[in-house]
């Protein structure tokens, strides 16, 4: 065994992954989990990301629990653990298979939904502000170094092995269920629903009746369109991901279009 | 302490489909995502054809679309293992360019006029095959030339040329590699190293080629398993390049006196006795050396010793660092590092200082000389001669050589040059020294890629200097708009050729395919030609010239027919089942029995996965028993190929041929010397011949992906030089040289050395036509006029977006397609290996009132003159025995030895 600068990147990122996984806990953020767990099956309803999941951590011999952000980021924090031990290790092949599994968990199981994730919790829960902040930025700078979604000319062009972003672009959708799923191009807590209509509503889910009324029809719109602002400075500010904060900001601006 | 798990990675760790699975092999379509759309595909290998390191490749062949939807390494590959560059997956772009050449077409206007029209294949054969008939039949076959740039299969046009009895062999090598190739095949007959870097403790590169990625992944990827395993990595070289970046030490000198360099750690070397006496005494030709060098002394092992340290004690590290413009500590710092490594010590020179300057050719001699000392030759960690780790499979039914001598390609000037004088021929074709009637140029561009080429432009257009001009292309090039017939050849996953490149101390076959005909076949589909199965009536060299062949010759009484008919029914021609099928049944080991344990044929090994690996562990191969071979300690041995059969330091050869100054090792004054330049105004040396790592030459304009990530083309220039003369990067700067000048713009970097600008020989493609004649992501649209007696070439459109059938066409967002500064330059042939010079004394200056960016100029009349200026500097054969040449050099399609004799 013998050190080796990539083992040291790969064992400092391990220690992020690992910080992040302890502090996104189900348990320890109990508030957040009644309202929308930070999971990507329950960000981005309709996906079925298990199997996906379970195939990528059973080549490692890897037992995932939840799926949620603290299990995929303790699955993260492994396999960097892994890369650092196969460098020091003098396993070349190992240490960049850990790597790209890393970097594909990195890029299509975690940072796209749970950054915006983040964001919108550390506006709606105020006791987790800082916390949800650090962690979003904390993923951003791991997505700036790995790379992750490099902002590009258009929607197609380049695009990571098999990165698949939200879906397919351009999905018009009923604004239910553009409203439920990061997939409309934002995360939206039932804090954020009675932030928008002023009422106090039992479940996440906009009720039929907003959707005749005019007023609250341009409050969803104003909403998605600040978010799709948001999503556009991100980019500018993190081109390493911003492929994923302009094609979210596409969606937002179709989701208010659509509320209009 | 937060415990994160250990990992235990299980059998399903694997990177690629298996190949077990490769003929059903399903995936779910990414853009269909979150719905899962599951796609099948066939997996069919082939062999990447965008640089000579002939990788791997796994195309993915969608069942239901028939069409390849994308590819990947091929895991099966011994060289590349899985692994590739940018280019690899790039051959995507290749297919499906909106841009590319679909059928044969002809030219019908005037030459280079653009106007076109499509013909059948039979038409374009016919046509070709008639007119070199008659060119066979009249005794002419000197006026039929076949100039190639990407090589394809090792010996398929040595079997195709000797066939027709022609000494029409041309090749790109001399503005490529003909200068290292020297300086090894004078210590050792073998013209090319192969280093066992991932066992090497010191590697030391005189090039930016290998960790950069660009040819050689498979090199590429040892070098960093090497440095995995502690090996120290030291690169020389002017620019900054990515190895540089990435290695222990970097050494950047003014280009042209690395020798210096090399000589003095020779001369540490040896005064460190840092030497394996052992090797030398028995493996190099002492005896000769002190008997040329030295007759007045004691004719033993200890004068020849002596000898070397006589020759190099001016060598001291403070000369070499003072030449070069470097610490003597850095010197002294290799020295070491070559010394502790011992028989582990590896190297690379290719280009660099062996294409850019005159004599750079005794670069690689020298750097060969490092490894003669230490011993560190064909052993575990060392560098062996490519040969031993190159497998070359024999030909079927190979004709016997020619007795032609082609002059246009050999002349008298040049009786050592390691390859055709390609850059020479325009001016042999002006000076009247011969004529060509049928010209092909086969994936070359000559016009863009080699010097001064303008003059190619003059007699690519005059047709009775060149006849007939037929381009055997993938794609549209510069020199393809000005040929008689464009006749589209496939890329990689189109067409057949074995190849196979030295890259570890083993031997490995790679199969390239046409995948869509194989796939098609799988499933019961019948082709008569693999232009039944690809894109448009995209078709390959292999078949082509079987029936090119057989067109020329078709009733059999030229004596060509009978090497191209099938050998199940005379009356057919050859297929490439039966061609490919008898070369692995009987010309490579191992393959049938392996074959057979899978209950396959040879063929249908070869064709399911790729690639075979005839060996390895390949060491010492000198030392094998050889009857007949050169015997070492009183037992015959298989030595190395040259006269003595051993390594020589002295070269009787260069002696007997005139440079008696150049027949040991030595460092030789470069025509871009810096003493000698007005480095105090505004001279300095450009540095033209680096590559970028994503692209190749002219084959890659029609990727988009690779264009995408490379566009840009500035002049790096030190900041030193920068505030001496005045620039701001982005600045315009006009950049005269011998012949003519070009406009670019300034980068201030602290990459390049100061006194040495440099840009890259890989951007700067042109079109003549708007919408034709080259690619659209990659190409300017160029104005080509006559002014002041001389060309003018002038932008008129940047790169932009274009309306195609591929929707990424309008999204093109760089501009910049570059500047073709080879035009600019006068042909530089050294006299000793022939090689083109590269590198340029140039003055720099602000662009002028009036200057555009992209501007080119050239006096074409100049370059001629510069041409007979180089040419005085020559030695002209014949020489010993009233040779051509020597006849134990390497020569392509080698003919008989009458051949070589220069008659009255």
């Amino acid at each position: 065994m013998h050190t080796t600068p990539a083992a040291d990147t790969a064992a400092a990122e391990s220690a992020t992954w690992a910080n992040i996984a302890v502090r996104w806990s189900a348990e320890s953020n109990f508030d957040v989990w009644q309202d929308l767990p930070g999971a990507e099956a329950l960000v981005i309803p309709d996906v079925d990301v298990r199997d996906d999941l379970e195939r990528r951590a059973r080549r490692w011999g890897y037992r995932l629990a939840d799926g949620d952000l603290g299990d995929v980021a303790m699955f993260a924090a492994a396999l960097a653990r892994a890369e650092a031990d196969a460098w020091a290790a003098d396993d070349g092949v190992l240490a960049t298979q850990a790597y790209e599994d890393r970097r594909f968990l990195a890029a299509d199981r975690i940072v796209p939904w749970a950054v915006p994730w983040l964001l919108a919790a550390s506006r709606c829960f105020p006791d987790l502000r800082t916390d949800a902040s650090e962690t979003a930025a904390a993923l951003l700078r791991i997505g700036e170094q790995h790379r992750l979604a490099p902002s590009l000319a258009g929607n197609e062009g380049l695009r990571l092995p098999g990165h698949d972003g939200y879906g397919p672009a351009g999905q018009p959708g009923e604004l239910t269920d553009r409203i439920c799923s990061l997939w409309g191009g934002l995360v939206v807590f039932r804090r954020s629903l009675i932030s928008i209509s002023g009422e106090e509503i039992g479940a996440r889910r906009p009720e039929a009746r907003w959707f005749t009324d005019v007023e609250l029809r341009g409050n969803i719109a104003t909403w998605y369109e600040i978010g799709a602002a948001r999503w556009r400075c991100l980019a500018e500010q993190h081109p390493g991901t911003g492929a994923y904060w302009l094609d979210l900001a596409r969606r937002a601006s179709e989701t208010a279009e659509i509320a209009k | 302490m937060t415990d994160i798990p250990r990992l235990i990675p299980g059998g399903e760790l694997v990177a690629y489909p298996p190949a077990e699975m490769w003929d059903n092999w399903e995936e779910y379509d990414a853009r269909s995502w979150p719905n899962k759309v599951k796609h099948s595909y066939q997996l069919v290998p082939t062999t990447c054809f965008n640089c000579e390191s002939a990788c791997g490749l796994l195309a993915y062949v969608d069942k239901e679309t028939g069409d390849v939807a994308k590819f990947v390494g091929n895991p099966a590959h011994p060289g590349s293992r899985g692994r590739n560059c940018a280019k690899g997956p790039a051959t995507i772009n290749q297919v499906h360019d909106p841009e590319r050449i679909l059928h044969p077409m002809k030219r019908v206007g005037k030459r280079g006029s653009g106007e076109w029209i499509e013909v059948s294949w039979d038409e374009a054969l016919d046509d070709i095959a008639g007119r070199m008939r008659k060119a066979i039949q009249e005794d002419r076959h000197n006026e039929i030339m076949y100039h190639v740039g990407r090589p394809g299969e090792d010996g398929f046009m040595d079997r195709t040329l000797k066939a027709w009895g022609v000494d029409g062999h041309n090749s790109h090598t001399n503005i490529c590699s003909s200068g290292a190739r020297t300086g090894y095949a004078m210590w050792m007959g073998h013209d090319r190293p192969s280093a066992d870097f991932a066992n090497a403790k010191f590697i030391l590169l005189l090039s930016s080629h290998l960790e950069t990625g660009h040819y050689f992944n498979p090199h590429a990827q040892r070098i960093m398993e090497g440095m995995q395993a502690g090996a120290k990595l030291a690169t020389i070289d002017p620019r900054l390049s990515n190895t540089a970046s990435m290695s222990d030490i970097w050494v950047s000198p003014y280009p042209g006196t690395e020798a210096a360099m090399l000589l003095a750690i020779a001369r540490l070397l040896l005064e460190w006795d840092a030497v394996d006496h052992d090797f030398m005494r028995r493996w190099v030709d002492w005896e000769g050396a002190v008997a040329a060098k030295a007759s007045d002394r004691p004719q033993t092992y200890e004068t020849f010793v002596q000898l070397m340290k006589d020759t190099y004690a001016g060598y001291t590290p403070e000369f070499a660092a003072e030449e070069g413009g470097v610490k003597p500590a850095a010197i002294i710092e290799i020295a070491r590092g070559i010394e502790a490594a011992g028989h582990r010590f590896s190297s690379h020179t290719w280009r660099s200082i062996g294409s850019g300057n005159l004599g750079g050719w005794q670069g690689a001699r020298c750097l060969w000389f490092l490894h003669v000392l230490t011993g560190s030759v064909g052993t575990v960690g060392g560098t062996s001669p490519n040969t031993w780790d190159k497998f070359k499979p024999k030909h079927w039914n190979m004709p016997p050589p020619h007795s032609k001598w082609n002059e246009l390609l050999w002349p008298k000037e040049y009786p050592l040059a390691h390859h055709e004088m390609s850059i020479l021929l325009p001016h042999l074709l002006k000076e009247g020294r011969g004529k060509v009637d049928v010209y092909f140029s086969r994936v070359y561009n000559p016009i863009w890629t080699n010097p001064d080429g303008f003059s190619w432009l003059e007699v690519l257009t005059d047709e009775d200097l060149v006849g007939l001009h037929v381009a055997l292309t993938p794609t549209w090039s510069e020199t393809a708009w000005f040929a008689d017939y464009v006749l589209p050849m496939g890329v990689a996953s189109e067409r057949h050729d074995t190849q196979s490149y030295a890259t570890y101390a083993g031997r490995w076959l790679g199969f390239r395919q046409p995948v869509l005909r194989v796939a098609g076949e799988k499933r019961g589909e019948t082709y008569e030609r693999t232009y039944d199965a690809n894109p448009g009536q995209v078709w390959e060299e292999t078949e082509f010239f079987f029936d090119l062949s057989w067109r020329i010759d078709p009733d059999g009484s030229l004596g060509i027919r009978k090497w191209f008919e099938s050998p199940g029914s005379p009356d057919k021609v050859v297929s490439v089942d039966e061609y490919y099928g008898w070369m692995f049944d009987n010309s490579v080991p191992g393959l049938p029995e392996t074959a057979a344990e899978e209950d396959l044929t040879p063929l249908q090994f070869m064709r399911k996965y790729g690639a075979y690996e005839v060996d390895n562990n390949v060491y010492s191969v000198h030392e094998r028993p050889a009857d007949g071979g050169v015997e070492v300690d009183g037992s015959g041995k298989t030595g190395f190929p040259t006269e003595s059969g051993k390594l020589e330091w002295y070269s009787q050869t260069l002696n007997d041929w005139g440079w008696e100054d150049a027949s040991v090792p030595t460092y030789l004054k470069t025509h871009v010397y810096w003493r000698d330049m007005d480095m105090a105004g505004n001279e300095r040396i450009l540095l033209p011949i680096f590559r970028l790592p994503t692209l190749i030459h002219t084959r890659s304009g029609n990727a988009k992906y690779l264009y995408e990530i490379s566009h840009g083309h500035p002049l790096w220039m030190n900041p030193e030089d920068a505030e001496a003369l005045g620039f701001e990067t982005g600045e315009m700067i006009r950049i005269s040289t011998g012949i003519g000048y070009f406009v670019m713009r300034v980068w201030r970097t602290e990459g390049i050395r100061p006194g040495v600008v440099a840009a890259s020989h890989h951007l700067g493609r042109w079109r003549l036509d708007d919408e034709q004649g080259n690619e659209r992501w990659s190409s300017a649209l160029v104005d080509i006029s006559q002014k002041d007696g001389g060309w003018m070439l002038r932008q008129k459109k940047g790169i932009g977006p274009f309306e195609s059938d591929d929707p990424d066409s309008s999204r093109i967002w760089w501009q910049d397609a570059g500047v073709n500064q080879n035009l600019t330059f006068p042909v530089h042939p050294d006299p000793v290996s022939g090689m083109h010079a590269w590198h340029q004394r140039v003055r720099l200056a602000a662009a002028q009132e009036g200057d555009r960016y992209g501007d080119i100029f050239v006096d074409t009349a100049k370059s001629h003159e510069i041409y007979k200026e180089w040419l005085a500097m020559t030695k002209p054969g014949p020489g010993p025995g009233n040779l051509r040449r020597p006849l134990w050099i390497h020569r392509p399609v080698k003919p008989t030895p009458d051949a070589y004799d220069a008659g009255g």
